[in-house]
């Protein structure tokens, strides 16, 4: 009776010649005992590989079961020995925490370029002077624009947008200052502010931006402020 | 995976599971304990217990070895990553069946896969003849095929190739495994009809 099996398992492999594959389809439909075979094949393949990762599973456990850490009494050698591997590690990490793997300026340069040029209009009580800053902005008018902003000293928004035109027109230390103060305003829903300073600090790149950047992108991802993707991506690509 | 040992790379993992036979179980291991810390990594980001992690876990590498025997893993992005997206995904059902309390059947292979290749009119006809069978009988009866029938089922079960039978259960040849393998499943069937007439 193996034959009629072997007839079952050729047809689900697809190595039965045409003539036969087809024969074989017309008559399950008359034949209820082939019928009856081929669902009970089916449902074996079904059940043993069912079977088989339950099986495997449990071996899987097993391994889990092995690898469960046991806590050992530590010797003054195992300690000592720990802090010295300690130590290492932290000059190591340190070492590779300091590299940049890809030039910040590049990686500012390009934050910039996509994200920084063009600025959707968000909408505020001071709307009409923002929304006309914005617009002077957007054309490249940056000087203008900045004319606007500086004047709107109590809108959240137009800190941000005038620290963006500062870090645009290369003036660092001043876009620091307006995003930082844009950082210390605790009361709003989103805040870029350290994500922004951290871009700017990157694209300055002087003695130690760069690794004060990747503090306050540190910062932003664990704390979850906005800018957290782009931060943890940024943070990737410099090596951490 | 103990500490000091040499992390072996993903291409290693990958052929060794797809190269099959006795160094296919071992990459398989190799893959569950490369990964293993993402069961910690779940407990705290799903709020899972541990146990219901490890399942998830073991869940993931499994279906990930299925993809990648089947090709179905491309290689268009790593390896963990894929096996840490399917992990979430199982962490989301798993979170899924405790809050909703109902627990998910483990289908091994889809059902629309298994009757594929039948055309529509025979597909209904054996799909209602599966549905009328007795799974859990079908299930006890597998256990008492004996050892060495029951192992060679696993085996089928995993995907081994008969060839791949052949090697790890010390057969002759290929065709013999497969005819060793085909009786068995005929003994499987007189036990299963005795209690079920099919």
């Amino acid at each position: 009776m193996t034959e009629l099996l072997e007839k079952i398992e050729s047809y689900f492999q697809g190595e039965l010649p045409e003539n036969e594959h087809l024969a074989f389809e017309k008559q399950i439909l008359s034949d209820k005992t082939l019928a009856e075979n081929v669902a009970f094949y089916l449902q074996t393949k079904q059940i043993t590989k069912i079977v088989a990762q339950e099986r495997r599973k449990a071996e899987f456990e097993n391994l889990r079961q092995q690898q469960k850490p046991i806590v050992p009494v530590r010797s003054l050698y195992v300690r000592y020995a720990s802090i010295a591997a300690s130590l290492a590690l932290l000059v190591g990490m340190s070492w590779w925490f300091f590299s940049p793997k890809v030039s910040s300026t590049e990686l500012a340069s390009t934050y910039i370029q996509d994200n920084l040029t063009t600025i959707s209009v968000t909408m505020d009580g001071q709307k009409d002077a923002l929304q006309n800053g914005i617009g002077l902005f957007n054309e490249g008018k940056l000087a203008e624009s900045q004319a606007i902003f500086v004047h709107l000293p109590n809108n959240a928004e137009a800190q941000k947008m005038a620290g963006i035109v500062a870090l645009r027109t290369e003036k660092y230390e001043e876009a620091i200052g307006y995003f930082k103060k844009l950082s210390s305003q605790k009361e709003l829903y989103a805040n870029p502010g350290v994500f922004l300073e951290a871009i700017t600090l990157l694209k300055r790149n002087q003695n130690t931006d760069t690794s004060q950047a990747k503090i306050l992108l540190t910062q932003v991802v664990q704390q979850k402020l906005e800018g957290a993707k782009e931060a943890e991506r940024i943070l990737g690509m410099l090596g951490n | 995976m103990l500490f000091g040992k040499k992390s072996i790379s993903d291409q290693v993992i990958i052929e060794g599971i797809k190269a099959g036979g006795t160094q296919r179980r071992q990459h398989e291991n190799l893959l569950y304990e490369k990964y293993f810390y993402f069961i910690r990594e779940g407990t705290k980001k799903h709020r899972l217990g541990e146990e219901e992690c490890s399942s998830a876990y073991s869940d993931a590498v499994l279906l990930v070895i299925d993809h990648l025997l089947s090709n179905r893993f491309e290689g268009r992005s790593e390896l963990k990553t894929y096996l840490f997206q399917i992990f979430s995904n199982k962490c989301v059902d798993q979170i899924r069946k405790n809050t909703t309390n109902q627990s998910s059947v483990n289908n091994g292979i889809p059902i629309e896969d298994l009757l594929h290749p039948l055309p529509d009119d025979t597909r209904t006809i054996v799909q209602q003849l599966m549905i009328d069978n007795d799974i859990d009988l079908l299930r006890e009866r597998l256990k008492a095929i004996g050892e060495k029938c029951n192992e060679m089922a696993m085996a089928w079960g995993e995907g081994y190739s008969d060839a791949e039978i052949a090697k790890m259960m010390n057969y002759n040849s290929p065709s013999v495994a497969k005819t060793s393998r085909l009786r068995c499943m005929e003994r499987l069937k007189e036990m299963y009809q005795k209690d079920f007439k099919i």
